[in-house]
Formats: C-alpha cells, sequence, structure tokens
C-alpha cells in the first residue's frame, strides 16, 4: 500500500558536489510488512527515508500512499498518516515542554488542533497508563520536562508518541543508533512489542547487521541508491550473518574493480 | 507619588509589549523587530479613529487588529519567502513607518480631550466617588492617575489571562512547541509556518495594543513613539526572567509584566535622582546586562559556597 515508482534523488545538480543519493529506485511495501533496509553509508538509505516521509521531494519518480499520489504532499500532511522515530534522540520529543504535553499534541497527529484545553482530565489518564506501560517509570515524570530525560528515554517516549495512533506507516530511522547498548536493545524490545500488537506496517533503516537479521520479515539491502538485493520471507529467515558480511564485501570489490578496471582500461588506450 | 503611580501605570500598559515579546523572543527564539512599527501603528490607528470620535474600545480592538495584520506579514515573508527572521522584521517595520504617517496624515495626533478610554475611567471614577483626589499616606493622588492604573490593571490582567488560556489549548501547545523543536512539530502533522505566523500575529497584535493604549495614556499618538520598544520589550522579559527564576509558562508571563513594571520603576527612580536624560538609553543597556548576568553569578556563587561546606566533593571547582 505504499510504493516508490522510480524515484531519482540528486543532490547539488549540476555542480562540482552532485552526488546521486537514490537513482530510480522503486519499492513497493505490503500492508502489515516490516521491512528492513540495510545499507552503509552513502547509500542512500537515509534519503530513502527522508522521501516517503516527504522532508524533501524526489526530482523524479512518485510516491504512492494507498493509491494516492502524495509525491508533492509536504511532511506535515503526510505526518498524519506517518508515525516516524528519528536517529537523533533530540528530534522526537519537545525538550522545554513536559512529557504530558508532548502527548498531548501526539494523541493529536493528524487532527484539526483547536481552542479546546490541550490535556483534559481523561487524556491525562490515557498518558499515565499507556507511558507506565513502557516499564521505564516515567509515568511519575510527566511534569517533568523532557530535556531533563535521558536519549534512551526520549526515544521510548519518541516511539510511544509516534504509535500513539496507529499510523499507515511506521519509519524508524536508525533509532538505536545514538543509544548505548542497553538502551538500544531495551528500545528494539518495546519497538518489537509495539508493532506485534498494533500489527503496523513498518520500514526501518539500519546500519546495524544484527538488527537487520532478527527483526522484520523483509531485508533491502541499498548499494549506490539503488538496491542491491532484497530478501523475503523464507529466504530472510534463512539469512546468516556471515552471509551478509560477504554481499557487502562483494559489493565493495565490485566497486574497487570498477575503479581499477577504469584505471587499466585509460592506462591501454589514453 | 505621582512619579511613582505614572510608572507602575506605564509599566503596566508596557506589559502587554512584553508579553508580546516574551511569544515572538522566548517561544520563536525570533528577536522580532517589527514591534518599533507595530507599537506606533497600535497607536496611529487608535488615535486617528478616537480624533474622529469613534468609541475608544471598538478603537483599541482597531489598533490590536491592525497589529494583528502586521504580525501576519512577518511572519508569511518569513515562512513564506524564507527571509532571515531580523531581515523580516526590520522590511515590515520600516514600511510601518510609512504607513503610520499616511494613517495619521502628519506626524502626531493629539487625543488628550477625546473620548478615550483613559478619560472615561478617570470620570467615572470620579462620579462613582465623588471627589477630586485622594490622599494616600499622606500624599495625594489625582483621579486621573488612580483611574488610569485601575484600567491598566484590569485589562493587563484580563489579556495576561486570555494569553495564558489560549497557550494551554491545543493551538496554544502546537505553537509552544514548533518555537522549541519544529521538526518534531512536523512529524506530528503540525504545519510548523502557519504555527509561526501564528505566532508573530498574536505577538505584533498584543504590541499595538500596548500602543493604542498607551496613546490614550499620554494624550496623543506619535510617529516616532516606537522607537527602541522592542529593546524595552527584550529588556522586560530579561528582568523578569532573572526576578521569576522559571521558564513554567504561568511564572513565564507573570514574570514578563513584573519586569516592564520593575524596569519603569527603575529608570523613574534614576531620571528622579538626577540621571541626565541623555543616558536613558546607556542605563537601560547596564540594567538588562544586569539582569543576564546576575542570575549566572549568582548560581555560580551558590554553586561555590556549598562546595566549600563539602570539601572533597569536586574542589576543583
Amino acid at each position: 500500500m505504499f510504493e516508490l515508482k522510480s524515484v531519482t534523488k540528486i543532490f547539488n545538480a549540476g555542480t562540482q558536489e552532485e552526488f546521486r543519493a537514490l537513482n530510480g529506485v522503486s519499492l513497493s511495501i505490503a500492508e502489515g510488512s516490516f521491512t528492513v533496509i540495510l545499507g552503509g553509508n552513502g547509500s542512500g538509505k537515509s534519503t530513502l527515508l527522508n522521501l516517503v516521509a516527504g522532508a524533501f521531494f524526489p526530482d523524479s519518480g512518485r510516491v504512492i500512499m494507498d493509491g494516492n499520489d502524495i509525491t508533492r504532499w509536504p511532511e506535515h500532511r503526510r505526518a498524519a498518516h506517518i508515525g516516524r522515530v528519528f536517529q537523533n534522540p533530540f528530534t522526537g520529543t519537545a525538550p522545554d515542554m513536559t512529557v504530558s504535553e508532548n502527548f498531548a499534541l501526539a494523541a493529536r497527529r493528524g487532527r484539526k488542533l483547536g481552542f479546546g484545553l490541550a490535556l483534559s482530565r481523561a487524556l491525562r489518564e490515557q498518558i499515565r497508563s499507556r507511558v507506565s506501560e513502557l516499564g521505564l517509570g516515567l509515568e511519575d515524570r510527566l511534569e517533568a520536562q523532557v530535556g531533563t530525560l535521558s536519549g534512551g528515554q526520549r526515544q521510548a517516549l519518541t516511539l510511544l508518541m509516534a504509535t500513539w495512533q496507529k499510523p499507515r506507516l511506521l519509519l524508524l530511522d536508525e533509532h538505536t543508533a545514538a543509544l548505548d547498548p542497553k538502551s538500544s536493545d531495551r528500545l528494539i524490545l518495546m519497538t518489537r512489542r509495539i508493532i506485534e500488537r498494533e500489527q503496523l506496517t513498518v520500514l526501518m533503516v539500519t546500519h546495524s547487521m544484527q538488527q537487520a537479521i532478527r527483526l522484520g520479515d523483509r531485508l533491502i539491502m541499498l548499494h549506490r541508491g539503488e538496491i542491491a538485493s532484497d530478501f523475503q520471507g523464507a529466504d530472510k529467515r534463512r539469512l546468516q550473518a556471515d552471509e551478509l558480511l560477504g554481499m557487502f564485501d562483494e559489493l565493495r570489490r565490485g566497486d574497487q574493480l570498477d575503479a581499477s578496471a577504469a584505471e587499466m582500461i585509460r592506462e591501454l588506450y589514453v | 507619588m505621582n512619579l511613582l503611580l505614572g510608572s507602575l501605570t506605564i509599566g503596566f500598559f508596557l506589559s502587554l509589549l512584553a508579553l508580546g515579546v516574551y511569544l515572538s523572543f522566548r517561544v520563536y527564539h525570533f528577536a522580532d523587530i517589527t514591534a518599533d512599527g507595530s507599537f506606533p501603528l497600535g497607536a496611529a490607528v487608535a488615535g486617528v479613529m478616537i480624533a474622529a470620535g469613534i468609541h475608544p474600545g471598538l478603537a483599541t480592538l482597531a489598533g490590536f487588529g491592525a497589529g494583528l495584520a502586521a504580525g501576519f506579514v512577518t511572519g508569511t515573508i518569513h515562512t513564506r519567502f524564507r527571509v532571515h527572521p531580523l531581515l523580516s522584521g526590520i522590511l515590515v517595520m520600516t514600511a510601518l513607518y510609512s504607513i503610520n504617517l499616511h494613517i495619521m496624515g502628519r506626524s502626531n495626533v493629539p487625543i488628550m480631550g477625546s473620548f478615550t478610554l483613559v478619560n472615561s475611567a478617570e470620570q467615572a471614577l470620579a462620579r462613582a466617588s465623588g471627589r477630586q483626589e485622594y490622599f494616600f499616606m499622606g500624599w495625594e493622588i489625582g483621579m486621573r492617575d488612580l483611574a488610569a492604573l485601575g484600567l491598566a490593571l484590569a485589562l493587563v490582567a484580563a489579556c495576561a489571562a486570555c494569553l495564558y488560556l489560549f497557550l494551554r489549548t491545543s493551538l496554544g501547545t502546537a505553537m509552544r512547541a514548533t518555537g522549541n523543536n519544529a521538526a518534531m512539530v512536523r512529524a506530528l502533522g503540525i504545519n510548523s509556518s502557519a504555527m509561526i505566523t501564528l505566532g508573530l500575529t498574536v505577538s505584533n497584535g498584543l504590541i499595538a495594543l500596548s500602543g493604542a493604549l498607551m496613546a490614550q495614556y499620554q494624550g496623543f499618538a506619535d510617529v516616532q513613539m516606537g522607537i527602541g520598544m522592542i529593546v524595552w520589550g527584550l529588556a522586560s522579559v530579561i528582568i523578569g526572567e532573572a526576578l521569576v527564576g522559571s521558564n513554567r509558562l504561568g511564572l513565564a508571563l507573570a514574570g514578563a509584566i513584573m519586569g516592564s513594571i520593575l524596569f519603569r520603576l527603575l529608570v523613574a527612580i534614576a531620571l528622579r535622582w538626577g540621571l541626565h536624560p541623555n543616558n536613558l538609553k546607556l542605563i537601560t543597556a547596564v540594567f538588562v546586562f544586569a539582569a543576564l548576568v546576575l542570575p549566572l553569578a549568582a548560581a555560580k556563587l551558590r554553586k561555590e559556597c556549598a562546595a566549600r561546606r563539602a570539601p572533597g566533593a569536586g574542589a576543583a571547582g
């Protein structure tokens, strides 16, 4: 129900720093699926996620959601249907506002803002019960300013905020990358629990091979702006870490071969 | 005593300016120079309407509305055309100087004897009490001063309460969040550009309201009366924060009001003690600097005292 049709994104076109981040990528995400996108630096994985989220628009190609062409929809318009957890723990929450106030906004994601009081008693109760499910003791700190919480706590809150209302698509942008191993594991556990309970459709970007293998039912490897491989279902379940590593090496060797082959040709003929 | 009352009254009228600056400066981190233009805009619109015999309540509201429009323009220039925040404010402020001249037809509109809110408050008080002046602790207080103070107090209390409640609604909370983290707000489906424009609109509305009321208090609207007003507003907000020491919403708003009054009082006292009016801006700068630096110095002192009492713990401090 989410489709990318031949999207291309070029940064700094026409200048010396021109960089083709995505090259005609097509991708179809089925309802209820959990797709993991794996890639090294410069592979285009973050660009892909940002294109789906609407942070910027593709140079060519289309983004389609449930049959609607949303290619030109601005970020906040898509956000009514898309939940997002950022890589930076400080991007997902407002630090100078209380936990309750942050959730008051998350609970209204996609709805019109009005002159009604942001935090009713009923909403406060809901916030208390759902935050306590996180198991981090944050339900006792609902009136604390979010800026006083740790990165792991803020990411947990961002995750809950992104899924407070069931989104059509949940985007996870290397959301554990900036956390320590313990917080990272705890957040992954929380992520899996919420995804399974709400039956969410997920698109997750990671550079961790462990996460890529253990999570999701589909693995896409991006390399230099193109899809290098796509494992689904049984194929994905059979994947091992050393296999993936091997594939990564092959891709890099492919790059080097291209470079040295070009060098050789230049020497022979020029 | 008259000096004290006058300063209090002006402090209250200008606290609406402080509230507007709080909104743009503290909530949106936007030093909005439009204030220098929207303050006299409110005065000009209200002044011209009052001089023409229109009811002052309506005229004051019109002044408020004009400020809303000015803020909307600044916000649109910034969000739609991606002009730097400072420049957006400067552009609108500059344009407003000519616009204010056009509205008034000249540089100054006298409304001392006209039907203004302040004059009607004075008459109402005189009628109700049947006296011409009060005596308080041996000081003689004119009806006009008392009435003006009462009016200022009532209006500011009402506006501050409205602003506080508004900032607690979903819309107001979204506005505050936009100034704090625009990226998050967009990811939650809120149009951050619209929120910024809305904030600047409300901010300049309050500032223009302040101008409209000041014009009625001082008896004239003048095209130059906005010069340096953004500095007054910033000084009030900063002094208020130093007083209140918290950035929780209710306290911050109260702090801005208190800062405006205190600042006005300090300046009045300094002038009474023989400060040459030429040095007024210098003293303003010194006060604001002190308000910025003293809280930090006090906190540092407190930490050093605590460290000295518990030697060995953080001895490097």
